[in-house]
């Protein structure tokens, strides 16, 4: 039949199928896609229906890899009941490849006084790594304000909002202290992570010892020491502690990477960890979607993913107007 | 942005291609009904066939003739229709050819089976589908793996992913173009001869 007159035997599949996954990614390359190139792939295809099925096909594999996404974390271990309730993804900064920007603080900050504490914030979709001169890092997430001191007897970092993962150089003489609100962490040569929100402030420790207790102006609350694998949330009922297993640890420091980690999270959640890193807002409606389940590796800024997910594999209806997206039944 | 949906991308890239609104349809019933098939017509046209390239040839036929058909009226059921026209593109061959090998006779035979089976529920389909989607994955080598989870998954632009991993975006690209095909053949043919996509 290969010397028949049917069209289709004039085409070699193989190459077919190479040139359909051409265009397929250059439509998504960082090269741009231009009027012409939409052209000369609007001929291709319509030169034969060998062409847009061929394309078509790896099409849909490339549409379904964002469901992988979506799935790819929910296989892990069943999580532990109990457990104190999940602790949000964290703040985390990708150092890989983001435009980071490693700030080294100048001439130490030993001449720093109280009262002209220096002022560090980010934008929201924000990411900093501050080196200090005694060694210390300190990386700031999306949205966060920090303002920095220090004397002869403490230094000190107030957490004015937002996400902050801090890696301390120990120094007996000199102890780290971080306020957040009406609490305070004072470390003892420690990496940990803090993020704050209203009502809400969350220590999560991976290296060394710390201790989280309430500021002078609050006694109410007692103090808790926190070792590795320790997440603490305070709220004004007091202090929730749990211990969580090193990988899921990685999970929340995911923002230090540039990524946002959900395992069984709710909708509503991952919309408002999107939130915090775009200026575009995503709104969940209705209780029955809000509680949907998502798990998964996104990349913060890629708001796209999330509603391309909602749409095509939850199947909800996503309506964006200007910065605005609502997703619902 | 760049990664905006891809799928409505595609729909109105092909509405202007000026095939009418049919061919959205088509398309939505060609991934829907007719990829999920490949694996089992690939199968079948195998053993009625010479050598692989020609059950490729083959299968592109039988697209062809579905394709021609779904324009008129979209089938309903597929899995009959996909198969009466990979048996008469077989009939046809072989009157062609005016020598019926007895393989092909069975296989028509066996064939009739095939047609009546009714496939596997569309949610284990979509399950399996994505175990093996996960299988592919892990066996895609390195070099094209990396690029397609940074774009697929981090959401990266081909730009970013080139800088990362200190390549040139072309090669990017091709190993991107190379990762998508290598899957849909795992997907939808359960070849995992991933190699030979290199």
């Amino acid at each position: 039949m290969s010397e028949s007159a049917d069209p289709s035997t004039a085409f070699d599949p193989k190459s077919i199928s190479e040139r359909a996954a051409w265009w397929l990614v250059r439509q998504h390359a960082s090269s741009g896609w231009t009027a012409d190139d939409q052209a000369a792939f609007e001929a291709w295809m319509d030169e034969s229906p060998a062409h847009m099925m061929a394309y078509w096909r790896l099409e849909s594999v490339w549409g379904r890899a964002d469901r992988l996404s979506a799935l790819r974390k929910t296989s892990s271990e069943p999580k532990q009941p109990g457990k104190a309730r999940r602790v949000g993804p964290f703040v985390a900064f990708g150092v890989v490849g983001l435009s980071l920007l490693g700030l080294v603080i100048a001439g130490g900050l030993s001449y720093l006084r109280p009262n002209n504490a220096v002022t560090y914030e980010t934008a929201v979709g924000g990411h900093k790594i501050l080196t200090l001169a005694d060694g210390s890092k300190i990386e700031l997430n999306t949205n966060t304000r920090i303002r920095l001191t220090a004397d002869d007897t403490q230094r000190k970092v107030w957490l004015d909002r937002g996400e902050a993962y801090f890696q301390i150089r120990h120094d007996a003489a000199h102890p780290f202290v971080v306020v957040a609100g009406n609490r305070q962490v004072i470390d003892v040569g420690t990496a940990f992570s803090i993020r704050r929100e209203p009502g809400r402030l969350q220590v999560t420790l991976t290296e060394g010892r710390a201790r989280l207790e309430p500021t002078e102006s609050d006694t109410g609350t007692k103090s808790v020491v926190l070792t590795p694998g320790d997440v603490a949330v305070a709220t004004r009922e007091g202090i929730a502690l749990a211990t969580r297993p090193l990988p899921e640890l990685t999970d929340q420091l995911a923002w230090r990477r540039g990524l946002l980690a959900f395992d069984s999270t709710p909708l509503a959640e991952v919309a408002a960890e999107f939130n915090r890193y775009n200026r575009q807002k995503v709104t969940v409606v209705g209780a029955d979607v809000r509680n949907v389940e998502v798990g998964g590796h996104f990349r913060a800024t890629n708001v796209d993913a999330f509603k391309r997910i909602a749409r095509t594999i939850l199947k909800l209806r996503v309506e964006t107007h200007g910065d605005e997206t609502v997703i619902s039944r | 942005m760049e990664d905006a949906s891809d799928i409505n991308r595609g729909d109105s890239n092909l509405r202007k291609a000026g095939e009418g609104a049919g061919v959205s349809e088509v398309k939505a019933w060609f991934v829907r009904e007719v990829l999920p098939l490949e694996g089992t017509l690939l199968q079948f046209l195998r053993k009625s066939s010479s050598s692989a390239a020609d059950a490729e040839d083959l299968c592109q036929d039988v697209y062809m003739r579905i394709f021609v058909s779904a324009r008129k009226e979209i089938p309903n059921p597929t899995r009959p229709l996909l198969f009466k026209i990979a048996r008469d593109l077989l009939v046809d061959r072989a009157r062609r050819q005016q020598i019926v090998p007895i393989q092909v006779v069975e296989n028509l035979e066996a064939l009739d089976v095939a047609i009546d089976e009714p496939g596997p529920d569309r949610t284990v389909i979509a399950r399996e589908e994505l175990r093996r989607l996960q299988v592919a994955l892990d066996k895609l080598p390195e070099r094209y793996r990396k690029p397609f989870l940074m774009k697929k998954i981090d959401g990266l632009s081909t730009r970013e992913i080139a800088v990362r991993l200190g390549a040139a975006e072309k090669t990017v690209e091709m190993h991107l173009t190379e990762a998508v095909r290598a899957l849909a053949d795992v997907l939808y043919r359960d070849q995992l001869d991933i190699g030979g996509a290199a």
